[in-house]
């Protein structure tokens, strides 16, 4: 019997005590006297919470088919959700938006609002409402890098948000993400309706759901 | 900033307490939620909803036997702006007075005559009898699974069905047919003698969309 025991610290870098996440992998019982035991362990920061202003949903209501353009797509109004990043420590970090219902999205850099009998509802759109980004209580400037580049560089204003990439702030005139321990930005959630003649006749529920993730840099 | 810094010691407790779920507390998830809602559809009864049974008389009722009453009927129209998927539940706003054994029919197939003194005055069955082809359908699992059947329930949930596939509720825009309605009173000796008795049943009758 032997064991290999592989923990990564990075305890350095952090001012909170962190976490030892410890998994303990124990095979099955080979058909022989010895086994590996493997222990891998991570330590995260964990020390980022991103929250939603209202839970994180933002409910567009009931909205009559007559106000569809059946077979296109139909803009709903926007709607408005804050998100508050605070870190126990102010680090570097970047948000990286996956779409859980990536699979009815219909265009690049849109999220899908699910399917009914297999057809697509709808897709919407998410962007840093302009000039809404505060970091540590002072304005920032939105800044993005492909999903594991670290060239960064300010999207086009007005910009959606697309699951590819990873947005971070910087500095007025900066370029490179900077520390901070409390984020606040509006996000603008665009839906379009886009319903094929086969979805008239009956209610269809929107499901859009994103993951908002904190990727320490 | 004061604000924000007595924020960090419950935070960093959250994150210590959470080890197992790993990535969790670094994420958070936007729902983008919503409905369309199909053309709006409006039912109608006849003559308000009001059917009316006249005077009944005591003399006319016997010891110990629940007393049937010829059924009258209303015509239910339900009206959509285009074609739409729709089903229909009814509520029965005196269900506290439904009684068992009134009927050969099951209770669960009862809306309640209203109460007296405690009493329940009796139950009454509705039937529905379509103007054109389309069958009425039921369904006790919320639209899952459809069974063909003449009789409105509260517990069902109702559609119409114009195709030979009886499980699967079909699209309307314009819907008529004759609810029949037929009353059972409780035997005379449960019931106070010697005063008026007035026959309250109330049900709402709402369409929702499927």
């Amino acid at each position: 019997m032997h064991f290999r025991h592989r923990v990564i610290c990075r305890l350095a870098l952090f001012r909170v005590a962190p976490v030892c996440l410890a998994v303990l992998h124990v095979p099955p019982v080979a058909a022989g006297d010895s086994n590996v035991l493997s222990m891998h362990g991570v330590i995260r920061p964990h020390a980022c919470i991103p929250s939603f202003a209202n839970d994180g949903v933002a409910d567009f209501g009931t909205i009559a088919v007559s106000r569809i353009r059946i077979g296109q797509a139909t803009p709903l109004p926007e709607k408005k959700i804050a998100l508050h990043i605070i870190c126990a420590a102010s680090h570097r970090f970047a948000l990286h938006v996956r779409d859980n219902q990536a699979d009815s999205a219909s265009q690049p850099r849109t999220f899908g609002l699910g399917r009914i009998n297999h057809e697509k509802v709808g897709f919407y759109r998410i962007r840093f409402q302009a000039g809404s980004i505060m970091a540590d209580g002072r304005p920032a400037r939105l800044i993005h890098a492909s999903g594991r580049g670290d060239t960064w560089m300010p999207p086009r204003p007005d910009a959606a948000i697309a699951p590819a990439m990873r947005y971070s702030w910087a500095g007025a005139g900066g370029h490179l993400p900077v520390a901070a321990s409390a984020v606040s930005t509006t996000l603008v959630v665009a839906p379009s309706v886009h319903l094929p003649e086969t979805l008239r006749a009956q209610e269809i529920p929107l499901t859009g759901s994103a993951t908002f993730e904190v990727q320490y840099l | 900033m004061k604000k924000v810094s007595s924020l960090l010691f419950p935070l960093a407790w959250l994150a210590l307490l959470a080890p197992i779920q790993a990535g969790a507390s670094n994420q958070v998830e936007l729902r983008v939620i919503g409905t369309i809602r199909p053309p709006a559809c409006t039912p109608t009864l006849s003559n308000n909803g009001t059917v009316d049974f006249g005077t009944i008389h005591f003399s006319s009722m016997v010891a110990g036997q629940p007393m049937a009453l010829e059924p009258k009927s209303t015509t239910l129209n339900i009206s959509c702006a285009g074609p739409t998927k729709i089903g229909l539940n009814i509520k029965d706003n005196r269900a506290d007075s439904v009684m068992a054994n009134l009927s050969s029919q099951p209770v669960a197939l009862a809306f309640g005559l209203g109460k007296i003194d405690n009493a329940s005055i009796g139950i009454y069955h509705l039937r529905f009898i379509s103007d054109g082809d389309r069958q009425l359908i039921h369904s006790t699992d919320d639209g899952k699974s459809w069974q063909r059947g003449d009789y409105l329930a509260s517990s069902y949930l109702h559609a119409w069905s114009n195709s030979a596939d009886l499980t699967q509720a079909s699209q309307v825009q314009h819907l008529s047919g004759t609810v029949e309605v037929a009353p059972h009173l409780a035997p005379p000796e449960t019931l106070p003698a010697g005063r008026e008795i007035r026959l309250d049943g109330s049900a709402t009758f709402e369409v929702t969309y499927l």
